[in-house]
């Protein structure tokens, strides 16, 4: 063996990572969590003064008519639907914007050309699409804290569905983010596919309203588990048990974990 | 010798220019009219189910009229009033950011010309998404027209009312933030507690009085004596407002196009 054979301490080499670049991972992480933070008068002040209008709009339009909805006092079933409707939403536009930017811009390739697997990438953005969300729910939580003085009955259970809230709509965003090809694109999967499905799944009036028909297909959107489950987290009532909604948000996150694994794996609209 | 060329001659008003700054104006949103046009009315169509569904057994009639023909105008103008503010807003500000505002700076327009064109593809926009809407919620609830004049000024009056704080908007924000500010801070939260949801009577005396100095108010209420022949206030008081608000709205804007506020350095 010559000298030149052995490496001298110092010397340039291969950087190696273990089975997973956790730095990698907490970069991906804080990069896209730091871009929603910078501008959160967008991201946490707007969507939590936007469900404080919504409150005091339906307390001027009941005016002072007493309501029982889904066996809670109206406001009592409000301000965890509104809660639970900010978070589901932030989730979403915090993965969906993003990707459709950075595609446009150019800027994905500072993902892509990073030595981050298709499973980082899914991790990373999911989960930093679930604490986005909660922080804008934890924002908005206190804001409504005049129209519902409670503390949460189950803090627990709440902190589970809201984070696997965010974390579902985070990955359809991304799923989402990744197939626009233009702001039209995503701004049309949000308003004609998001939102009505986030309205019409319990946000602002118990599912038994609804034509019997409506009902069942209400009750099949994920969307609605979140909800149900944010608002037994608040006040310890809720339609469906709990323990399902759990089981249900754990496999609808797992098949859209998959499905956007995926897409990076083989690298869908991204990669030439 | 007349073939050497000679200076472009406009008469007192440039209508060419004119024309073609409202037709930029209007085919502007029209290229993406899915977000534009369509997403409005389903977003509105949105609110009527929500609010009808939540409280329409608790809340049956409104000022004696049933609950969902009472919404149905304030919704209605609640999107005409943000599409036609953001119309305006959204062009100016782009056009600032981008760089690309010496187009309407450069060609041979006056600031009244300026005024007018931009006012009126915001105008455009807001009655396109108004009719667009009220034909998407005639298949949900009963509409009956009491008194087409105020259903027709206040629709027109309010779109410009709303195009031409648009452009104060765009001309003041030197970026998309403060617009995005002023659309969330300012215009949703008017826009959404002026009475499009409740009667004011609903609200404290002392709120009721300072409903009568908002001009919101008198355009959802109007509009809505339109359509249901029932006012909160007194109808012609509502349309001497918007048109002087209307008038000072568009000296104001005609003001800061001609020093260039913002806009010429």
């Amino acid at each position: 063996m010559t000298p030149r054979d052995v490496p001298a301490d110092d010397a340039p080499c291969a950087r190696r990572f273990g089975r997973v670049s956790w730095i990698g991972l907490w970069t991906l992480f804080l990069r896209d969590f730091l871009r929603g933070l910078e501008i959160w008068k967008i991201t946490i002040a707007a969507p939590a003064l936007q469900s404080l209008l919504f409150a005091f709009i339906f307390q001027l339009a009941l005016g002072g008519v007493s309501v029982t909805m889904g066996g809670l006092d109206f406001n009592a079933f409000l301000v965890p639907g509104l809660i639970a409707y900010v978070v589901l939403e932030r989730g979403f536009e915090s993965t969906a914007f993003m990707m459709v930017y950075d595609k446009l811009e150019g800027m994905i390739t500072d993902v892509v050309g990073a030595p981050l697997t298709p499973a980082e990438m899914t991790t990373g953005f999911a989960l930093m699409a679930a604490v986005s969300a909660v922080l804008t729910g934890i924002a908005t939580w206190a804001i409504l804290l005049p129209f519902l003085a409670a503390l949460p009955a189950d803090p627990v259970a709440l902190l589970f569905f809201a984070f696997a809230g965010g974390s579902m709509l985070g990955l359809v965003g991304l799923a989402g983010g990744l197939w626009a090809d233009k702001w039209d694109h995503i701004t049309g999967v949000q308003t004609f596919i998001v939102i009505p499905a986030l309205y019409m799944s319990g946000v602002f009036f118990s599912l038994d309203r609804l034509p019997e028909a409506f009902r069942a297909v209400a009750e099949l959107n994920p969307a609605w588990y979140v909800i149900d489950g944010m608002r037994y987290g608040l006040t310890g009532t809720a339609v469906a048990d709990p323990w399902t909604g759990c089981v249900v948000l754990l496999a609808v996150n797992a098949a859209l974990w998959l499905l956007c694994w995926r897409l990076f794996a083989t690298g869908y609209k991204i990669k030439a | 010798m007349t073939d050497y060329p000679t200076p472009r001659h406009i008469g007192a008003v440039n209508w060419l220019g004119l024309w073609t700054l409202y037709q930029k104006e209007v085919r502007r949103f029209l290229n993406v009219f899915t977000q534009t046009v369509a997403a409005p009315v389903v977003t509105t169509l949105l609110f009527l189910a929500v609010f009808t569904l939540a409280l329409g057994r608790a809340v049956e009639v409104v000022n004696g009229v049933p609950f969902a023909q009472f919404l149905a105008p304030g919704l209605i103008m609640m999107s005409m009033v943000q599409n036609s503010f953001a119309n305006t807003s959204s062009s100016l500000v782009i056009a600032k950011v981008q760089g690309n505002i010496v187009d309407v700076l450069m060609p041979p327009l006056s600031a009244a010309e300026l005024t007018v064109g931009f006012a009126m593809g915001g105008t455009t926009r807001g009655l396109i998404v108004g009719t667009a809407t009220v034909t998407g919620m005639s298949f949900f609830v009963d509409f009956s027209i009491q008194h087409p004049f105020f259903v027709l000024f206040h629709a027109f009056s309010a779109s410009l009312m709303l195009a031409l704080l648009g452009m104060l908007g765009g001309i003041w924000s030197e970026k998309f933030d403060h617009m995005a500010a002023v659309t969330n801070f300012v215009i949703t939260p008017f826009a959404f507690l002026s009475g499009t949801f409740y009667s004011i009577k609903r609200l404290p005396e002392a709120f009721q009085v300072v409903a009568h100095f908002n001009p919101f108010f008198y355009m959802i209420d109007g509009f809505r004596y339109g359509f249901t022949g029932v006012s909160d206030t007194t109808p012609m008081l509502g349309v001497a407002v918007m048109a002087g608000v209307d008038t000072v709205l568009l000296l104001l804007a005609w003001r800061l196009f001609s020093i260039g506020y913002k806009l010429k350095p």
